[in-house]
């Protein structure tokens, strides 16, 4: 609750770091923010081209690399936005540092506008992907606008995960090599690139513990498929967006007062 | 608070250590107050939890008002943003909407004196802009109450001058102003009030006059009292003593009454008398006696040379003695630096000596307060030799 009436006070704080964020990144380069473009669209190109040519799944039945590449475009839109929270977020406390050692600004604030600025990324590649889907099958269907119903609970979901990590890169920073690395697994071990259908019988199950998969689905279905996501998918998601809230809160809220003494 | 212990750059665990303690502090509205004390004294900590920016481990701060904080004037400012947007940037962060800096953005820019420039990344500026452009933001800020952190004086002369013009104006507007520093001149063009802190603890409380001078006469006691070891000009073998074919044996302070001694009083006669050794026959050798201060300052210094005085040849051991009248060091603590040489000019050339004790030697002088203050006591007399006023005479004559 505090958190929320901190965020309310403090919006024009907030917005404004993220908007800053955002441009400072890309100051000084020619291109600009379209870097926050061409990054994300090479990866997927190559994926793409990868998982449909070189590699072939075995259920892709999408089979063309078009088709192949607009379905990991859709499983990499989510991913864009929590990967870039979690990375950039293991080292916001610490970056900010003189921020926080010299301005009696709320500490919870800080990592929220690097989320903010990592969904403005993704909403970017999601118009970028909904551009490319018209051209290729002329089939946007109004699902595509519940995305923006999505975002928000992403939005939570990712905080609470990049408060977690922060407050831990604080004490030991290692946590920050550690994401990298947990990152690398997970992006690996969820449906973004392999269909859910193409895991074996015996982590179809076990893979719903993997938060990203009820949220791959949702957007697969929300962009690709056309239709409302399963009750199971969306369940799952908001059962993990609650849980994700709860640990990174009390990771936050018993290490609070000694951030500033570590930072 | 904790500070973590680094040991050979990794951490090896948390020692506990109280930055503040046993603060009892009651600061009404519209005081200046100037929080004064030596390095980790715990100004910046008690700053920080007024601020409350960091928690205490124990006891409670309230504070009616808004706090505005200038800890660091650079902090918030991105060196790839240009001036302008960092005033956006740095407004924000001290809680400021976008139409509020709006309002405030030409006087910003007017007080910085960087108008010119306000179009430029900030990364372009020299320091000192940064630091005027940060320093501006802050003193644009709406609060009750002003923290500051040892950063009045920063920028040029006419820079300090407008900020603390600008400090005044916010007393005379009623406002509280808490100023952590090291710079007795502002404190003193500032606070009516002056918290002396030392290891943590209030030192001394009081109005800004007698807080300044206990705090002056404490450091100039402590100056007094660095141990030799931990001097910063540190001294042993800074000459090459390659060629002793003559060495210092001993030295000594001697008194009138031909008694050594390491303390004298400033207007005492007194006698340096160096021992030597020669190994072989050394002709005209210069001897060269320098005092000290433990600052580093040299403040006095012969050598037989310059006088003319000729030693002759000399071999095995013997004694040379230098004579003071009257010495006229004021009080403190000086080191004295003897050493014997092959000529003058070699000396200054080469450094290579025959035998030299750097500030290897420590003499105390103490002062009665008519020798006045200072390091030298000159000679003097007071005398009025012009009054634009009568004289005593012509106004007894008046006086019916």
């Amino acid at each position: 609750m505090t958190i929320i009436r901190g965020l309310e006070e403090h919006r024009h704080l907030v917005l404004t770091l993220s908007v800053h964020d955002f441009r400072s990144q890309y100051l000084g380069s020619v291109l600009g923010f379209f870097w926050s473009l061409i990054k994300p669209l090479v990866l997927i190109g190559v994926y793409a081209l990868v998982f449909s040519w070189v590699v072939t799944p075995t259920t892709s039945g999408q089979g063309k690399p078009l088709n192949f590449g607009l379905y990991i475009f859709a499983g990499m839109l989510p991913w864009l936005a929590i990967q870039e929270s979690l990375q950039r977020g293991t080292t916001v406390f610490v970056d900010q540092s003189h921020l926080i050692r010299n301005h009696a600004i709320p500490l919870y604030l800080i990592p929220f506008h690097i989320v903010l600025s990592a969904t403005v990324s993704e909403i970017m590649a999601l118009m970028v992907f909904l551009l490319i889907k018209g051209l290729i099958d002329q089939n946007i269907t109004f699902h595509c606008v519940l995305i923006m119903a999505l975002i928000p609970i992403q939005i939570i979901f990712c905080y609470g995960m990049a408060l977690m990590v922060a407050t831990l890169t604080v004490f030991l920073r290692d946590f920050s090599h550690l994401t990298t690395t947990i990152l690398f697994v997970w992006f690996f071990t969820s449906p973004i690139v392999f269909p859910l259908e193409s895991f074996p019988a015996y982590l179809q199950r076990i893979i719903w513990f993997n938060p990203l998969t009820g949220l791959t689905e949702i957007y697969r279905d929300l962009l690709l498929v056309g239709r409302l996501p399963a009750v199971l998918a969306v369940a799952s998601f908001l059962s993990f967006t609650a849980l994700s809230m709860v640990i990174g809160l009390s990771f936050y809220h018993k290490a609070r007062k000694e951030i500033v003494d570590w930072v | 608070m904790r500070d973590l212990l680094t040991l050979n750059g990794r951490s090896k665990g948390v020692t506990e250590h109280w930055a503040l303690s046993g603060i009892n502090l009651n600061i009404p509205a519209g005081q200046s107050i100037g929080l004064i004390g030596r390095n980790a004294s715990g100004k910046s900590t008690l700053l920080r939890i007024i601020a409350s920016i960091t928690q205490p481990t124990e006891g409670e701060i309230r504070v009616n008002g808004r706090i505005s904080t200038v800890l660091d004037v650079q902090s918030g400012l991105d060196p790839r943003l240009t001036g302008r947007q960092n005033i956006f940037l740095k407004g924000a962060i001290h809680g400021l909407n976008r139409s509020q800096i709006q309002e405030k953005l030409r006087s910003i820019i007017d007080f910085s004196g960087l108008s010119e420039y306000i179009g430029y990344p900030i990364n372009t500026y020299s320091a000192g802009m940064i630091i005027r452009l940060g320093f501006s933001i802050a003193m644009h800020m709406e609060f009750d109450i002003l923290l500051m952190d040892e950063v009045l004086s920063v920028g040029d002369v006419v820079f300090q001058r407008q900020c603390l013009a600008r400090v005044r104006e916010f007393l005379n507007q009623g406002k509280t102003i808490i100023l952590a520093t090291h710079s007795l001149s502002d404190v003193a063009a500032i606070c009516q009030r002056v918290i002396l802190l030392k290891d943590g603890r209030i030192h001394h409380d009081g109005e800004t006059e007698n807080v300044l001078k206990t705090y002056w006469q404490a450091c100039e006691r402590e100056q007094n009292q660095i141990p030799r070891h931990l001097h910063p000009f540190n001294p042993e073998n800074v000459y090459g003593t390659d060629t002793q074919e003559i060495q210092i044996c001993e030295v000594k302070f001697v008194d009138a009454e031909g008694k050594e001694r390491d303390a004298f009083w400033t207007q005492e006669p007194m006698t340096v008398a160096i021992r030597f050794k020669s190994r072989r026959p050394v002709k005209d050798p210069l001897f060269r006696v320098q005092f000290f201060r433990n600052e580093g300052l040299w403040v006095h210094g012969v050598n037989t040379a310059r006088v003319g005085f000729k030693a002759g040849v000399l071999s095995g051991e013997g004694e040379i003695v230098l004579e003071y009248e009257r010495l006229n060091l004021l009080e403190g603590e000086y080191y004295v630096t003897v050493g014997i040489w092959p000529d003058e000019y070699r000396s200054f050339m080469t450094d290579i000596a025959y035998d030299c004790h750097q500030f290897s030697y420590v003499l105390r002088i103490r002062s009665k307060r008519k020798d006045g203050g200072g390091i030298v006591s000159n000679p003097f007399s007071w005398r009025l030799t012009r009054n634009k006023g009568r004289t005593v005479a012509e106004l007894g004559r008046r006086r019916p």
